[in-house]
């Protein structure tokens, strides 16, 4: 899996076809990936803004630390 | 009747015979002198240039060493002014514009209402090629972004005041158009409030004077400026400046690259391309921002032009792949496959800072050049911020599209104009303010009906008296402030009706 995909691939997708980040064999990307808060119930990650939900949900899938 | 002064040995212009003097031939000055004349009125209007353009007169518009090309390469000095490459788009103020909010701006707003500005829609439109047209939203917008609605505009033609209007001007008996005329002096006389004459001189170094009852500027918001800060002959500092405000709040709408954004299948279909958000009354007023239009294109190939498309195409499959598009935007502009950019036309704020002034260099007619100062304000970031965060948002709540926003949003080191990782904040070629219209000389260059402070008989038309931006389009506005300005004239000095209607607008309206 691709850098791009790696966090817009998942957004896109709606997590579902996402290839959790354990398959990726460029796994340097989770390290780079920058979590920021933007107000309540907000973040980016990576710059893209997602829910506090979706947020919980990449965690848990893998995509974020 | 059309008088070309190159060539001529000697200027002689009629005594006695013209009420206004016009100095520019753009959307505002031609839009003036033709209401000026459906009135009656014996008009001199003056352009600089010729009937095309020419380096030698463009050369003049030269900003001073250190100011950035942008401010000469986006105006143009011949008949028709900078309506020869406008774009075309007309936006309407909003009354949001005209209110006092002063939590959000240090700076006086419009000494004017919105409904001085809205009675002059119409004739605006007709001017503009757009009669009978009404304003809508671009089509496939839908409305499901909370804060924002969609946006609304009219696309003129666009109307090129010079090729549409010079047969009207030549046959006109009312109006005289001199072309090569450029005005490099304001005399005053000896009460040193009244003026004189316009100084013409002619690129043979030709010279003479043009009198009339009243004068008007019109050669755009830096070089209005630039000619009153020139004008300093007989008063310190030039004319307007009795309260140090000449040349400063010059503003632009700031042009940014606001992020990317993957469109939401289920909104983006039937071929839509791009959809078009203006910030709502509320939420600018909540947030204690300017407003901004915010417009999303989307393209649903990777996409690139000019020459080696093919080696382009290549770079832009790998670098969307491997997530290093933003770097590569910085060496050409492409989109990724299945990705959407938004940009916006965002409202400066009038901040002293940003201001026009006089270097010690000189053109071909003597007339010292400018220098710009230009920057981003706390408020500016502010809105900038405010109206991406909020926009990726409600995009995402909407249904719309997600949206990734740009690292330089949460900089605070911003500087205009910005290139970087492919993110572009720069100006749209909106000069506006430096002339600014305000209730007094402390305020402003420009009282409510356009004349210049400390004069009795100067006018400025254009888009410098802009006490604010907002986040329209400037060429219609700009043309009604100019036909207000025109009925002031016409009534010799006094306000036209400020409840209604006057007769002939009424005449006009219903035509």
């Amino acid at each position: 899996m691709n850098r791009r995909n790696f966090i817009s691939g998942a957004l896109a997708t709606g997590f579902a076809a996402a290839v959790p980040v354990k398959a990726d064999s460029t796994n340097q990307a989770k390290k780079s990936t920058k979590v920021v808060y933007l107000r309540e119930g907000y973040y980016t990650v990576d710059g893209w803004v997602v829910s506090e939900k979706e947020l919980a949900q990449l965690k848990e899938s893998g995509h974020v630390d | 009747m059309l008088i070309d002064l190159a060539g001529k040995s000697e200027l002689e212009f009629p005594q006695d015979k013209y009420d206004v003097a016009v100095a520019g031939s753009g959307p505002a000055g031609i839009s003036l002198a033709l209401r000026l004349a459906e009135s009656g009125k014996k008009v001199a209007l003056l352009e600089a240039g010729g009937l095309q353009f020419t380096p030698q007169s463009q050369a003049v518009y030269q900003t001073a060493e250190g100011t950035d090309p942008y401010f000469s390469a986006t105006r143009l000095r011949f008949f028709g002014g900078t309506s020869n490459h406008w774009a075309g788009r007309c936006r309407e103020p909003e009354p949001v514009d005209f209110e006092e909010r002063p939590e959000a701006y240090e700076e006086s707003g419009w000494p004017i209402s919105f409904a001085e500005i809205k009675k002059y829609l119409a004739p605006a439109k007709a001017i503009l090629d757009l009669e009978s047209k009404e304003f809508k939203e671009k089509e496939g917008t839908q409305d499901l972004i909370d804060s924002f609605y969609p946006d609304l505009e009219l696309l003129s033609p666009p109307t090129r005041f010079g090729v549409k209007y010079l047969d009207t001007l030549q046959s006109s008996e009312l109006i005289d158009l001199y072309v090569n005329a450029n005005v490099v002096d304001i005399p005053l006389k000896e009460d040193l409030a009244s003026i004189d004459s316009f100084a013409v001189k002619t690129f043979d170094n030709v010279s003479g004077n043009i009198q009339a009852k009243n004068y008007v500027i019109a050669l755009g918001a830096v070089e209005n400026a630039r000619l009153l800060l020139n004008c300093d002959r007989q008063i310190d500092g030039g004319l307007g400046n009795g309260g140090g405000m000449l040349g400063t709040c010059f503003m632009d709408h700031v042009n940014v690259r606001l992020g990317k954004f993957i469109p939401d299948k289920d909104v983006w279909k039937d071929g839509i391309s791009s959809m078009a958000y203006y910030t709502g009354d509320d939420f600018i007023r909540s947030a204690g921002i300017g407003a901004s239009n915010v417009t999303m294109g989307y393209t649903a190939k990777a996409e690139s032009d000019g020459r080696g498309q093919a080696v382009k195409k290549f770079l832009v499959e790998r670098a969307c792949n491997w997530g290093l598009e933003d770097q590569l935007s910085n060496v050409f502009q492409f989109v990724c496959p299945e990705e959407g950019r938004l940009s916006t036309l965002t409202e400066q704020d009038p901040h002293r800072k940003n201001r026009i002034y006089l270097s010690d260099e000189k053109d071909e007619l003597g007339l010292r050049r400018v220098s710009v100062d230009w920057s981003l304000s706390d408020f500016d970031k502010k809105t900038i911020k405010a109206v991406a965060e909020e926009f990726a948002i409600q995009a995402h709540r909407g249904g719309v599209a997600r949206v990734k926003l740009p690292e330089f949003l949460f900089e605070e080191d911003v500087k205009l104009p910005f290139y970087g990782n492919g993110y572009l904040v720069n100006g749209h070629a909106h000069h506006m303010g430096a002339t600014r219209m305000a209730e007094s000389e402390k305020d402003g260059v420009v009282d409510p009906n356009c004349r210049v402070f400390g004069t009795n008989n100067l006018y400025v038309a254009g888009s410098s008296v802009f006490p604010r931006g907002g986040a329209h389009n400037p060429t219609m506005p700009l043309v009604q402030l100019a036909l207000r300005l025109a009925d002031h004239l016409i009534d010799d000095g006094s306000l036209p009706d400020q409840e209604g209607l006057s007769a002939e607008q009424e005449l006009l309206q219903e035509t």
